[in-house]
């Protein structure tokens, strides 16, 4: 019994080394972990492979050590006892010969026992792990589509949301920031950038050296204190158009930001993103939803970052979940006691999945 | 992909491998270090290094971890050999109790995982988007790990062992164990061969790893289950208030039972505050689930109960008021 779960332990460190090292051979890795992680993958595929294999060269070894502790299980003290080595022990970790020939009295078992049932207990421990590790990795991998559902990013992405909601209502309290006085129609870079020229002398903002200096008591700005029109296309690229190439979340964490915002408000954008039914605040039915899946580790921790992307009439036909190039305006609008970015619109085209299609 | 192929069990799958593939690499790397631990190290070397003004042996355990790293998994068997030994037993359990956090495995898987780069999206290049930046939080859980359990072998310094430590853990006056079935001997007249102790680092090694590796598949496949199923309302009671998402957090760690060197990416993007991270990341290595089984197998019960609580209120409160500093 010893050998055979020993041999199965082995088998079962075999198999996971083998899996982390097929994981990272088909590529299916990259579905999984942000890159600096890849290796480290790997690396414990190749570990655990040699790991094993040293122990199944060396399973008849002596270490010499007797590693296992026969007394802690029924908390009895075994310091009176005698010890006639002479009967087999089956404990996994060593391979000499001893008994336990015990004439303990200070605890409640039977005089003489043999400790069977803690070897038992070590034995039908190792199987259970063993059956813990090798199911549920052999039936996750089998079933794994390595994509999430719908119903799981349209949850996570509610919750996403509502978390930035939560944080602008709580930046609003200590900082009171609202939309009031940002409007695509006072904003000068707008025009600009929708008509794709450069900006002119009269529309470009004081850069920050030309600003007076902070007078006491005002903190003084950094470097990007103030954003600018300059500071945003020297960011993101722009297409031939004068659209600026923005991901969902950069769109996404714009949100909040009073300079940002006043910068950004009606400025024409491009982005690629999947789309999918938006379930939020979407009352004339006009509305889906644009997201991108960024994760920071593993595919566990995705956030799916979403932005609403509303139509100006019904919605065009769409695959739900398909990749798409989505062409408007970005604009910020108040609902739900938060600041929601929104692109409005101009023209989408249905395009392949990028090569980045999972954010890192 | 064809959407409808897709399910919330599916979602378990690939959520569950995902997170195995990210942290059995640092399993397999601490239960490696165990391994040799337990072949190389003498028990009582530790205790001989350690000071013998005992208030100064608490701290200096509180940092044994850096040097001696071990998980909270390998750590029980390694302390209950210890104490028998002769070690200390304030000096046993703020080992116990720091190691897997203040060791060097959990900094840097802590510090990878906190390496938000959620920053690449920010239009402001010098925006502190993580002004809860790796190390920040990195730096936070080995503080109040170090304040904590240096808190507690302070506290058991006072206690007498008997009333803390099962009777067949309770160390001999001379620190003789060898009636305890607890061999180390080298080489019995019947084993005849020279020591290996490759082969037995290697062996502990593998036993260690199918022993923590089997834990982690369970908090895994709980965390799994947990994402893939859990509605939307009940993740965003986590955000009710920060006092509850701390205690909330704190409850999350004990039931997922995570190993200290992976939790921290379980962690990092849960959509809690910071402070009930910094308390899921403190009191998770501490006590869970598994923890407490094998702390039965060392201390009394009652001990390991008023432990559970001192540190649930001890570990939510300090990450509250720490997150505010």
């Amino acid at each position: 019994m010893k050998k055979f779960l020993q041999s199965l332990a082995i088998l079962t460190l075999l198999t996971w080394g083998g899996m982390f090292l097929y994981f990272y051979a088909t590529g299916r890795i990259d579905k999984f972990l942000d890159p600096s992680f890849r290796i480290y993958a790997l690396l414990a595929g190749i570990g655990m492979v040699l790991l094993a294999c040293f122990n199944f060269l060396n399973r008849n070894r002596d270490t010499g050590a007797c590693t296992h502790d026969h007394g802690d299980a029924c908390d009895h003290d075994h310091h009176e006892h005698d010890h006639e080595h002479g009967e087999t022990c089956e404990n996994e970790h060593h391979d000499h010969d001893h008994s336990h020939d015990h004439q303990h009295d200070d605890h409640g078992h039977a005089d003489s026992h043999d400790h069977a049932h803690e070897h038992e207990e070590t034995n039908s421990g190792l199987a259970f792990s063993i059956l813990v590790l090798l199911v549920p990795l052999l039936i996750a991998t089998g079933y794994s589509k390595d994509s999430f559902s719908s119903g799981y990013l349209m949850k996570w992405g509610k919750i996403e949301r509502q978390m930035m909601q939560m944080r602008i209502a709580r930046d609003r309290v200590a900082e009171a920031p609202s939309l009031a006085g940002i409007d695509a129609a006072d904003n000068p870079y707008t025009r600009d950038g929708i008509e794709g020229q450069k900006p002119t002398d009269a529309d470009t903002p004081p850069s920050p050296d030309d600003e007076p200096a902070p007078t006491e008591g005002e903190a003084p700005a950094d470097d990007w204190g103030t954003f600018t029109l300059e500071d945003l296309k020297n960011m993101v690229p722009q297409n031939d158009a004068g659209e600026f190439l923005l991901d969902v979340p950069q769109i996404f964490y714009t949100a909040g930001d009073r300079e940002l915002m006043q910068v950004m408000e009606g400025i024409p954008v491009e982005t690629t993103a999947q789309l999918m039914e938006e379930t939020l605040n979407n009352a004339e039915g006009n509305r889906l939803k644009a997201f991108r899946l960024f994760i920071e580790c593993c595919a566990a921790d995705a956030r799916p970052l979403s932005i609403p992307v509303e139509f100006a009439d019904s919605l065009p036909d769409y695959t739900e979940m398909g990749w798409y190039k989505l062409f408007g305006k970005l604009h910020y609008v108040e609902e739900d006691d938060g600041i929601l970015p929104i692109i409005k619109i101009e023209k989408i085209e249905k395009t392949a999945e990028p090569m980045d299609g999972l954010l890192f | 992909m064809d959407s409808a192929a897709l399910s919330p069990f599916t979602d378990f799958c690939y959520l569950f491998l995902s997170i195995l593939l990210e942290g059995a690499p640092f399993i397999l790397l601490g239960t490696i270090i165990s391994g040799f631990i337990d072949a190389y190290l003498p028990p009582g070397l530790i205790d001989r290094w350690l000071p013998k003004n005992k208030v100064v042996a608490v701290f200096l355990s509180g940092l044994l971890g850096a040097v001696f790293p071990v998980c909270e998994c390998a750590i029980v068997p390694v302390i209950r050999r210890l104490i028998k030994k002769g070690l200390p037993v304030s000096c046993a359990i703020t080992y116990m109790l720091s190691a897997p956090i203040i060791n060097p495995i959990v900094v840097i898987s802590t510090m990878k995982a906190f390496s938000s780069s959620v920053g690449q999206f920010s239009l402001r290049q010098n925006e502190a988007v993580e002004a809860y930046g790796p190390l920040f939080m990195t730096s936070s859980r080995l503080l109040i790990a170090f304040i904590v359990t240096v808190g507690v072998g302070l506290v058991v310094l006072k206690c007498r062992p008997s009333s803390i430590l099962k009777n067949a853990v309770a160390p001999r006056p001379n620190g003789d164990d060898n009636g305890g079935h607890d061999h180390t001997h080298d080489a019995s007249p019947e084993h005849g061969e020279k020591p290996n102790r490759l082969v037995l680092a290697m062996r502990t090694s593998m036993r260690d790893f199918i022993e923590t590796a089997m834990y982690f598949s369970i908090g895994v496949a709980i965390t799994a289950v947990f994402k893939a199923y859990v509605t939307e309302d009940l993740i965003l009671l986590f955000n009710q208030s920060e006092v509850a998402g701390v205690g909330l957090m704190m409850v999350l760690a004990f039931v997922l039972s995570l190993c200290s060197t992976s939790d921290a990416f379980i962690a990092a993007n849960f959509p809690v505050p910071q402070s009930a991270k910094l308390a899921f990341l403190v009191f998770g290595p501490m006590m869970d689930v598994k923890l407490v089984f094998m702390y039965l197998s060392v201390f009394k019960s009652k001990f390991v109960t008023i432990l559970a609580v001192s540190l649930f209120f001890v570990i939510g409160i300090l990450s509250y008021l720490w997150i505010r500093i």
